[in-house]
């Protein structure tokens, strides 16, 4: 036999007849560079035994970079990946079959000329618009239950602070926040931005819409100044396509309510009568 | 044992994703620190293949296993890493004094080993960085053609190509040493 690298590449890789597998054999007993080559293809082959293998302990750092437990408040969400990575059409069909039902039914009952004008008509745009601000606010909403324990914190406790705004409307698009707490006023700055997808994008820009945007961030602004006892002034950047500012202070809010923000964490049922089912906010 | 800790982090238990660190840091750190051939920036990559595996985590759609999905956030930073560094410098001395022979090896053989692992893992490093990856998922790993042509985003018969080719460079590699008996 001559020399072949490619004969040998297949001895390793069990590749040849027994009768050629054992040419080579015998060809490598003679041939000392086919013997160097097959050599060093059979280290290669091994290096998994033999390998170096260097031991780390990232384990805290890492944890400590990720900081807060965005899954947190994430069942809902896990559900709603588990049934669309499975393939489950539930959904789809759902929503299918509910618009083929209003359909029928707007016509069915438009044959008979009397709810016709339910769907055609004037009202239709701001029953629409009401139950969907409805539904965002119960999906978006602030959760007193879930926040409560942060009450009496301060400006110096990042992770407090982290946890707030995470539970606040557009958390999960928390892009950094700083606290300054060298001197008075202390202030909370926090900027939201969505990932870098469409999907993200998409959630983001339905949240912080024109119309919407200043109410979600007034009422994280007085989430914070009730459960933060000591910070003065917030400011938050929200940073899309366009960068909007919002910047806010405690005496404003406290004189727009009359009474201390922090006296709210102490009344739970205050605090929901007064804020979060009031729609009177302080304008900006 | 992996899709039951990823589940658990999806429903808020952040411990479980500790657990999955613990699992992957040092097959990941000691893979990444093959190709960079630096134990810094190895630590500073592992890190965020680990963060951006937490914040990507409802991504993972269970099709590919969490190991294969891990190395290829881990394939998606070294290429980040490579296309920052352009102008890196290799150093080798560290990586290959790593030949451990076992007791039972004879002097002369052991000798021999280690010169022929040398002469290979000089290879290695002069392969191109996904030509390397191959070899190293492959062998060091252990992955099939296929988790490695997913890995790294390329066909299967690329992953072959890049595998043959490595191979042949080892073939006709200049310095090629005379062999003896030694396996």
């Amino acid at each position: 036999m001559k020399c072949n690298e490619n004969k040998i590449i297949d001895f390793i890789d069990d590749k040849l007849t027994e009768n050629k597998a054992h040419e080579v054999e015998e060809h490598l007993k003679h041939c000392k560079h086919c013997k160097g080559i097959y050599n060093r293809l059979l280290v290669l082959e091994n290096m998994e035994k033999g390998k170096e293998f260097f031991k780390v302990d990232l384990s805290d750092k890492i944890m400590a970079s990720i900081g807060e437990n965005i899954y947190e408040n994430q069942r809902k969400y896990t559900f709603k990946e588990k049934f669309i990575n499975k393939g489950n059409h539930f959904f789809k069909y759902a929503a299918v079959a509910l618009i083929a039902l209003v359909i029928t039914t707007g016509i069915v009952v438009g044959k008979n000329g009397e709810l016709l004008n339910y769907f055609k008509g004037a009202n239709k745009g701001e029953i629409g618009a009401k139950n969907n601000n409805e539904d965002n606010n119960k999906a978006e909403g602030i959760n007193i239950d879930k926040l409560i324990k942060y009450k009496n914190s301060y400006v110096g406790d990042n992770s407090a602070v982290g946890g707030i705004i995470s539970n606040l409307p557009g958390g999960k698009f928390r892009n950094g926040f700083s606290l300054k707490t060298d001197s008075k006023p202390y202030g909370i700055e926090v900027n939201y931005k969505p990932e870098d997808n469409v999907k993200s994008s998409e959630e983001f820009n339905k949240l912080f819409n024109e119309k919407d945007t200043e109410n979600i961030l007034m009422d994280n602004a007085i989430t914070l100044f009730i459960l933060v006892k000591n910070v003065d002034e917030i400011k938050f950047n929200v940073k899309d396509e366009k960068e909007t500012s919002f910047y806010v202070t405690r005496v404003e809010v406290e004189t727009f309510y009359g009474k201390k923000m922090t006296e709210y964490a102490e009344d739970k049922a205050l605090w929901e009568k007064e804020i979060i089912n009031s729609k009177a906010r302080p304008s900006k | 044992m992996d899709l039951a800790l990823v589940e658990k982090v999806l429903s808020g238990e952040m411990k479980a994703f500790e657990l999955l660190i613990k699992k992957y840091e040092n097959i990941l750190f000691n893979y990444i620190y093959k190709i960079t051939l630096s134990k810094e920036d190895s630590e500073d990559i592992t890190q965020e293949v680990f963060i951006r595996a937490y914040k990507s985590l409802y991504k993972f759609q269970k099709k590919s296993s969490f190991s294969t999905w891990l190395f290829k956030i881990a394939a998606n930073c070294i290429n980040t890493y490579f296309k920052k560094k352009k102008n890196y410098t290799v150093e080798y001395d560290e990586m290959l004094t790593n030949a451990q022979c076992k007791a039972s090896d004879k002097p002369e053989e052991a000798l021999e080993i280690t010169e022929i692992k040398k002469e290979v893992e000089e290879l290695l490093n002069s392969l191109a960085v996904e030509q390397k990856s191959c070899i190293l998922l492959k062998y060091v790993e252990g992955f099939s053609l296929k988790e490695i042509s997913e890995i790294l985003g390329v066909s299967e018969d690329a992953v072959k190509m890049k595998i043959y080719r490595a191979r042949k460079k080892l073939c006709e590699s200049k310095n090629t040493k005379q062999g003896k008996e030694v396996w």
